[in-house]
């Protein structure tokens, strides 16, 4: 048996955990493990493949002196751990508010949570057992990129820039990387790589979401939200399918739990905005998509920051996000500048082309049908659609008064209605061609935010405990 | 202060409730779907075909080099408008590191046909048969002019 694929992700998985426990401490690191744990998976990934690239920039080609390289690395990020934990005051982490309510008994919710757990991972493995290489967009981009990566050894660079235009090769190299770097420790190719990528951003992003609102509001409100997200049929299939939208969507869930848990744990001080920064960094080296979220993160944040807490304050958060961002910026900045090739959606933008878009009706028109269509199916099980359920849910359950609560979900909220409006300009200004084929992946485009929006959701909508708890009530009675 | 309603817990099991239903049909929804999907599975997969397909060529075909491609001008019958452009995908995908360039104006050329005894003459006009590794595969050279 190969141990090259479990010796990696483990390694990846190392990373994640030990620079998430050196940033927040060991306390915290072990009070909250599902949450930790589930960001560890998903961040050890970013950050490794982002490794595994600067490797490549450095020394040329995949090697087997890699996996060794990263072993030094878990090894020094070990000896920071230990020696913050050794240094660091110990001071108890507060207990959050959420944890000293009272959890209401929902043992059919709890069940229905376990039976979709284990639908969703077997679907899952069917579907990875149908399609070994991916569907359409997987195989043809992210699987040929790190086939471009693994395979083009000392070349690897004019593989990756030769493939033809429709390869997309000016994408981020995430997933690419993630793969060709699980193949480099493995020796050789196998589709168990990228089916490992794709389950474990499916279950990170089930998992961060179940726990970061255990922790923010309630139990019972994590199981509601996990329960919406493995409803939704796309978010399985697209993830079984090994499209990078699942990893999106993670690090956009991410980078929102984090700023709401920077308000949520006082005694942490800036340090989950500095995961923040990574988070949403390894987002915009996940797809393009990820740098219009940096732009909508940065309003939506500020706008909330500057009106409740003044200018200096936003500034504060910012200097400390920025550092978290700043390593895989200048790794995007540079994959962009010296190897990636124009973007085919914004390559043809000239003033007179643009113009002549956006002042083309018919082009609104058709963006607003994509988008009314796909908001009205999304997440439909021939049941109901999932608006349909959110709004039935709201009507039963009412606002939540918990002003924290709604800080963190106007953040979240406005950032999500920003990056709908920004994947709408984008739709707008495409060259025809692509337009056709975009409005086509609207859903996908939904499912980038879906996660986020269901945290969202669940951080302004009554716990099931408030709703029946008297003295929880009375805050907003 | 309110004492707790009795409509505030019925709503909130019906919002409850509704939440365990949407889960519980979207769940037997997927696993039908990917049961499905599975029963309809021709074996091997498609990908996996041409990989096996283009082995030998890929053996043939010099590291790191970038390659033209022609195939048959005319599509099957029944066949979808986007399927040569698939068929063109597989082999690049199937081909990597090598580059396959959509035209035949390289030195060296791969043919990706349907049948090995049925040649398209108008694609391959002015080329010469290099290898017939079987199967629909061949690989051309581009003859001086």
């Amino acid at each position: 048996m190969n141990l090259g694929l479990p010796a990696s992700l483990l390694g990846s998985a190392l990373i994640g955990f030990l620079v998430i426990w050196c940033v927040l401490g060991p306390t915290r690191v072990w009070q909250c493990f599902l949450l930790t744990g589930s960001l560890a998976l998903g961040l050890g990934l970013g950050l490794s493949s982002a490794l595994f690239f600067v490797w490549l920039c450095l020394f040329g080609a995949p090697s087997a002196a890699f996996p060794v390289a990263e072993l030094a690395l878990v090894l020094l990020l070990l000896g920071i751990a230990l020696y913050a934990r050794k240094v660091r005051h110990r001071r108890p982490a507060p207990v959050s508010e959420a944890q000293t309510i009272e959890i209401a008994k929902h043992p059919m919710l709890y069940l229905t949570l376990w039976l979709s757990v284990g639908c969703g991972a077997m679907a899952f493995l069917l579907w990875s057992a149908t399609g070994p290489h991916g569907e359409w967009d997987a195989w043809m981009t992210w699987n040929m990129h790190a086939r471009a990566i693994f395979r083009g050894g000392d070349h690897w660079r004019d593989v990756l820039t030769g493939l033809p235009e429709w390869s997309h090769p000016d994408y981020p190299l995430l997933v690419p990387a993630s793969v060709a770097r699980m193949w480099t420790y493995m020796g050789g190719e196998t589709a168990l790589a990228p089916v490992s990528v794709g389950m474990l951003f499916t279950i990170a992003t089930v998992g961060i979401l179940y726990a970061s609102l255990s922790i923010l509001r309630s139990r019972t409100q994590g199981a509601v939200a996990a329960l919406l997200l493995l409803g939704t049929l796309s978010f399985i299939r697209f993830g079984a399918s090994r499209y990078a939208d699942v990893p999106l969507s993670f690090f956009f869930l991410a980078t929102l739990v984090l700023f709401c848990l920077h308000e949520a744990w006082p005694a942490a001080g800036t340090c989950p905005l500095l995961l923040a920064g990574l988070t949403a960094g390894l987002s915009a080296w996940t797809k393009n998509e990820g740098l219009l979220f940096l732009l909508a993160l940065t309003a939506g944040r500020g706008w909330v920051v500057v009106r409740a807490q003044g200018w200096r304050a936003w500034l504060g958060e910012a200097r400390t996000f920025a550092m978290g961002l700043a390593p895989i910026l200048l790794m995007i900045v540079y994959f962009k500048a010296r190897l990636a090739p124009p973007n085919d959606l914004m390559s043809d933008q000239g003033f007179r082309e643009t113009a002549a878009r956006l002042l083309d009706v018919t082009r609104y028109l058709e963006v607003l049908r994509s988008f009314h269509k796909a908001l009205f199916q999304f997440g439909d099980n021939g049941l109901v659609g999932l608006g349909w359920l959110l709004f039935t849910y709201f009507i039963c359950l009412g606002l939540t008064g918990k002003a924290s609560a709604s800080r963190g979900a106007k953040t979240a909220a406005i950032a999500v209605c920003l990056m709908m409006a920004g994947y709408a300009a984008v739709l707008l200004i495409a060259p025809a061609p692509r337009l056709a084929t975009n409005l086509r992946s609207v859903e996908r485009i939904l499912l980038h935010l879906w996660p986020a929006t269901i945290f969202a959701y669940c951080l302004l909508v009554r716990t099931p405990e408030e709703t029946t708890d008297p003295s929880q009530r009375m805050s907003h009675a | 202060m309110r004492r707790m309603g009795f409509n505030d817990m019925v709503r909130m099991r019906i919002g409850v409730g509704l939440i365990i239903l949407f889960a519980l049909v979207s769940n037997m929804r997927l696993l039908g779907r990917a049961v499905h999907d599975l029963a309809a599975l021709t074996q091997p997969d498609e990908i996996t075909e041409y990989e096996a397909r283009f082995k030998q060529l890929k053996q043939v075909l010099p590291p790191h080099a970038r390659v033209g491609y022609v195939t048959d001008a005319r599509r099957q019958d029944g066949e979808s408008r986007s399927r040569p452009f698939m068929r063109y995908l597989l082999t690049q995908y199937a081909l990597l590191p090598v580059i396959v360039l959509r035209d035949s104006h390289q030195p060296l050329i791969v043919g990706n046909f349907y049948s090995a005894n049925g040649i398209d003459g108008e694609t391959t006009r002015g080329l010469t048969l290099i290898r017939d590794l079987g199967n629909g595969v061949m690989l051309f050279r581009a003859s001086p002019e």
